[in-house]
């Protein structure tokens, strides 16, 4: 997926080697996301945990 | 003739190639091994607050220990490294007097969308430039998980935690320890192992928010009067608070740039990262000078290994804006007197009613300030960065102004968003909550789930 070179093999790279090449942009934005529900997800959970305990339960 | 002339130049060149490359790759693993060296700061902070809570709150305070150190890794990535390129000249970001900074300059070696911050051949420096960069970030927001263990809440915590080590700490750094940083550049401002920007700016962020925090339940009695509230293990405490002390080497061993390179202030020497020249050598004298004369001083005002411990870290804190230039037994001196400072300071706080639960404010916040403006009385006039005669030099005022401009980066953003959560409802755990303890309530495994037995056995 998105190789920054296309000759199939190594020999004369020198200089970018990671995938996604043309897509960087959309992945900084999945793991943005990822972080942000990560977040929420924690925040949801904590909120229900401390209602839990403020109930005695 | 000629012949032998032009292989001898080809030998010549080939040798060259060889000495560039095995430059290079020195020069990349010297920062590589920065990396897990910082990471050691991280176990020895991981230990410190896990040793300085109550069995009913270790794990809770681990997770959040562990949060803080994983989220700064991809803010700092998505925001922070920007920041660091972006504004050193103030908020105007134009490109400053080396040409090293600015908008544009932070778009072409930061830009966390482009092709430079990912794996590339033609690149060995900023991957690892990054990753040093990044736990100093994340030992920035480590410093003031520990003061506000056993109440917050974990995701507010963790916001706080990015705000201080992906920006707020990042400003001070592009502003005070940059060449074209305009604290440098103007002030003279000199701050080698990083006192003012990493650790008063987590100190009194740690302020800020500790003031609208307010203290764990127990802590003061209704005449005012302050409770010990003693951590479930001092021993674990004190191998964290040690094992941050060997995490500072790797700490310390990036603040230098490496020579020989393109980016290089030097092709001989070491630098500072104001390219100023300096040695590890320097370095070692006077970090363990100051290391020593933290111990030392603690224990002669305090005979508690807490505070002898804490007096290490504060040591080196004291002494680190100049470890690069002071005779080593100044550096003792210097930290000796820090360590004297630190238990007054901290029974400062308390009587304010702040419920610091490890010293951070004090080891950080108070010492940081009393190591940029100790810098100031006893080097000035030193030249503060690289150049020809007329640079700016180091002075009592410029270090003063520093450690003021420091104190209110790190206290006003803290302040700020800690209030925020506060009217918001979210930044502290609920009474029930706090007295039953976070592990029960929301942890859903047990650091000792068969207790901790006391020995019946006899000492003998």
């Amino acid at each position: 997926m998105g190789a920054p070179f296309d000759t199939g093999t190594w020999n004369g790279v020198t200089e970018a080697i990671y995938n996604a090449a043309g897509t960087e942009a959309l992945w900084l934005f999945v793991s943005i996301v990822l972080c942000i529900f990560a977040l929420w997800m924690g925040h949801r959970h904590e909120g229900e945990s401390y209602d839990r305990a403020e109930n005695g339960k | 003739m000629e012949e032998q002339i032009a292989k001898l130049a080809a030998e010549v060149a080939a040798l060259k190639t060889a000495n560039g490359v095995g430059n290079t790759m020195v020069a990349e693993m010297y920062y590589y091994i920065t990396i897990p060296l910082m990471v050691l700061i991280h176990v020895g902070f991981l230990g410190y607050e896990m040793g300085a809570s109550r069995t009913k709150n270790v794990l809770a305070s681990g997770i959040k220990n562990i949060l803080a150190f994983a989220f700064c890794i991809p803010t700092f990535y998505y925001f922070g490294w920007f920041v660091y390129w972006a504004f050193p000249t103030g908020f105007t970001f134009s490109a400053g007097p080396n040409g090293i900074s600015g908008w544009e300059y932070a778009v072409s070696v930061a830009n966390p969308a482009g092709a430079v911050m990912g794996p590339n051949l033609a690149d060995n420096a900023t991957g690892v430039f990054w990753g040093a960069f990044t736990l100093f970030a994340a030992t920035t927001a480590s410093i003031m998980s520990g003061a506000v263990i056993e109440r917050i809440r974990l995701v507010p915590f963790v916001i706080l935690a990015v705000v201080l080590g992906s920006f707020a700490w990042v400003v001070a750094a592009a502003w005070g320890w940059h060449a074209d940083g305009w604290m440098v550049q103007k002030l003279g401002y000199h701050d080698f192992g990083a006192a003012g920007v990493v650790h008063m700016i987590s100190g009194f962020f740690a302020l800020g928010v500790l003031i609208h925090l307010g203290p764990r339940i127990g802590k003061y009695n209704e005449d005012g009067t302050a409770n010990h509230l003693a951590g479930h293990s001092m021993p674990l405490t004190l191998i964290g608070l040690m094992t941050i002390i060997v995490g500072f080497w790797g700490f310390l061993m990036a603040c230098l740039i490496f020579p020989g390179e393109a980016w290089s202030w030097s092709t001989a020497e070491f630098t500072t990262i104001y390219g100023t020249p300096t040695t590890l050598s320097s370095l070692s004298f006077n970090i363990l000078m100051a290391f020593a004369g933290g111990i030392i001083g603690a224990w002669a005002v305090t005979r508690d290994p807490f505070w002898m411990m804490s007096g290490a870290l504060g040591g080196i804190i004291s002494a680190a804006p100049g470890l690069d230039i002071y005779w080593p037994p100044l550096a003792f001196a210097v930290a000796f007197a820090g360590a004297c400072i630190m238990p007054y300071s901290a029974k400062m706080l308390e009587k304010w009613g702040i419920d610091d639960a490890v010293g951070a404010v004090t080891v950080h916040g108070t010492l940081g300030a009393w190591g940029v403006v100790a810098l100031g009385i006893f080097a000035s006039g030193y030249p503060a960065l690289s150049g020809d005669a007329g640079v700016a030099t180091i002075s009592f005022i410029g270090q003063f102004v520093g450690m003021i401009v420091m104190a209110l980066i790190g206290f006003v953003p803290g302040y700020l968003c800690a209030g925020i959560f506060k009217a918001m409802g979210i930044l502290r755990v609920g009474e029930a909550a706090e007295i039953a303890g976070l592990d029960p309530t929301k942890v859903p495994s047990s650091a000792y789930p068969e207790g901790i037995p006391a020995s019946p056995a006899p000492a003998e």
